[in-house]
């Protein structure tokens, strides 16, 4: 990046490199990207997850009320908030760096929670979300090391489904 | 047959690159255009804004101005365009700290007034400065006006009627009459800007000129502006939301004493390249 300024303080630029560094995400962080399946991308580390507080109201309903620090969104308000949307019936939750997926009817699975938590994102999904599809959503009730939320075409396409 | 060729000036900011951008989308089908890109930082951002089009031909000129310090590094890319490439048209797209004059003097030179038809030179003005303040102030800006053939009225889709009227103003009373006074929105600059010309007659100093071009020490002329580049790596990934709280700051002029006269560049953030 180029910045040019006019008369600048001796510090000037010393001092905008630094605040730059602030806006990097860790090497180490994790996180959790979320895709519309045709390009679109948007990832947040759990910094960066903690800032959607500003925009968006917590659901802490599944979880513990013993730590209400902890930033919870509904999947549903994180896509949208996001600009990841699309008509898509599918969504497939991905963790461990990719290694693993699992699949559900996307009105179901995002009315699921997403909060940092273990080293990574933790996707819990209420009862009362799964109340009559729980068959369906047997395998995405309580997902650790989440890294990846990616919209997709139902089964049987397989565009979409995680490598 | 002489190449065409454009020096497209206006200060830092104006929409230059979009201007270029805009060209090589509209041409690039029926024309071989090449493009030098310089920029006083030392990353070449501009030339990877451009990067996206295919069938142009792009050299960057970055770390320097090229009227000045880099004009060695201009000559080589021109000489690099001219025995490889072969382009129907050429634009030279400056910094926004360069004076064209100095440019318009070297391409009409003896080295390159062979090989380019140097048209009306292009000065983007920006509606939302205070031109009259700028042009009274500052010799670098009064050199890109006075040197420029075509002034165009740029971003207008940003500006309100009135600043863009009070541009207008401005530009149709200064002497001598430019050869074109017109507007452009989203970097779209009218045919005619890329199609006219220069006449045959040579031009009258303005009276408003306070120095010829001979007077030149640009060494001595940044006019207190200096340029930092720093290298953005794809590993270096940028949360686009922090990212955009501290361009805003920077803007605003939250973060430094200078004044910021331009802020440009490619991060890769978690909203992807931007």
């Amino acid at each position: 990046m180029d910045v040019i300024l006019k008369d600048p303080g001796e510090r000037d630029f010393l001092e905008w490199e630094e605040a730059l560094g602030d806006a990097l995400v860790p090497a180490d962080a994790p996180l959790l990207t979320l895709e519309d399946g045709t390009g679109a991308v948007r990832a947040y580390d759990p910094r960066g997850f903690e800032a959607l507080s500003h925009f968006l109201s917590k659901n802490l309903s599944p979880i513990s009320s013993s730590d209400a620090s902890v930033p919870a969104f509904r999947l549903a308000d994180l896509l949208a908030h996001a600009g990841v949307a699309r008509d898509a019936d599918w969504m497939w939750l991905v963790m461990d760096s990719g290694l693993f997926g699992v699949g559900g009817p996307r009105h179901i699975l995002e009315k699921g929670v997403v909060f940092p938590g273990g080293g990574g994102f933790r996707y819990v999904l209420s009862d009362e979300a799964a109340r009559g599809v729980e068959d369906e959503v047997d395998a995405c009730r309580d997902l650790v090391n989440v890294c990846g939320v990616r919209l997709a075409d139902a089964p049987g396409a397989a565009e979409g489904a995680p490598a | 047959m002489n190449v065409p060729a454009h020096v497209l000036s206006g200060f830092l900011g104006v929409g230059k690159t979009t201007a270029v951008k805009d060209l090589l989308t509209r041409r690039a089908d029926r024309e071989r255009i090449a493009v030098v890109v310089n920029e006083f930082g030392t990353l070449g951002v501009d030339g990877a804004l451009l990067s996206d089009c295919a069938s142009c031909i792009l050299k960057e000129v970055p770390g320097g101005c090229v009227c000045c310090t880099a004009m060695a590094d201009l000559e080589a890319s021109l000489e690099e365009v001219c025995d490889l490439v072969a382009p129907t048209r050429f634009v030279l797209e400056p910094t926004g700290l360069a004076r064209p004059s100095e440019l318009v003097d070297l391409l009409r030179g003896p080295r390159w007034a062979s090989r380019f038809d140097v048209r009306p030179v292009i000065t983007l003005l920006d509606p939302q400065q205070d031109l009259a303040k700028a042009y009274a102030e500052s010799a670098l800006f009064r050199d890109q006006v006075d040197t420029g053939d075509i002034l165009v009225v740029s971003r207008c889709d940003l500006a309100s009627e009135e600043e863009i009227l009070r541009v207008e103003e401005f530009a149709r009373a200064l002497v001598p009459t430019k050869l074109l006074v017109v507007r452009a929105s989203h970097g779209a600059l009218p045919d005619e800007v890329w199609d006219l010309e220069r006449p045959p007659i040579s031009k009258v100093p303005t009276l408003l000129t306070t120095g010829g071009a001979n007077g030149h020490l640009h060494g001595n002329s940044l006019e207190g502006h200096v340029g930092r580049g720093v290298a953005q790596p794809p590993e270096r990934i940028y949360d686009a939301d922090r990212l955009l709280a501290l361009l805003e700051r920077l803007k605003a002029g939250a973060l430094t004493r200078g004044r910021v006269a331009r802020a440009k560049g490619l991060f890769h953030t978690t909203a992807g390249r931007r």
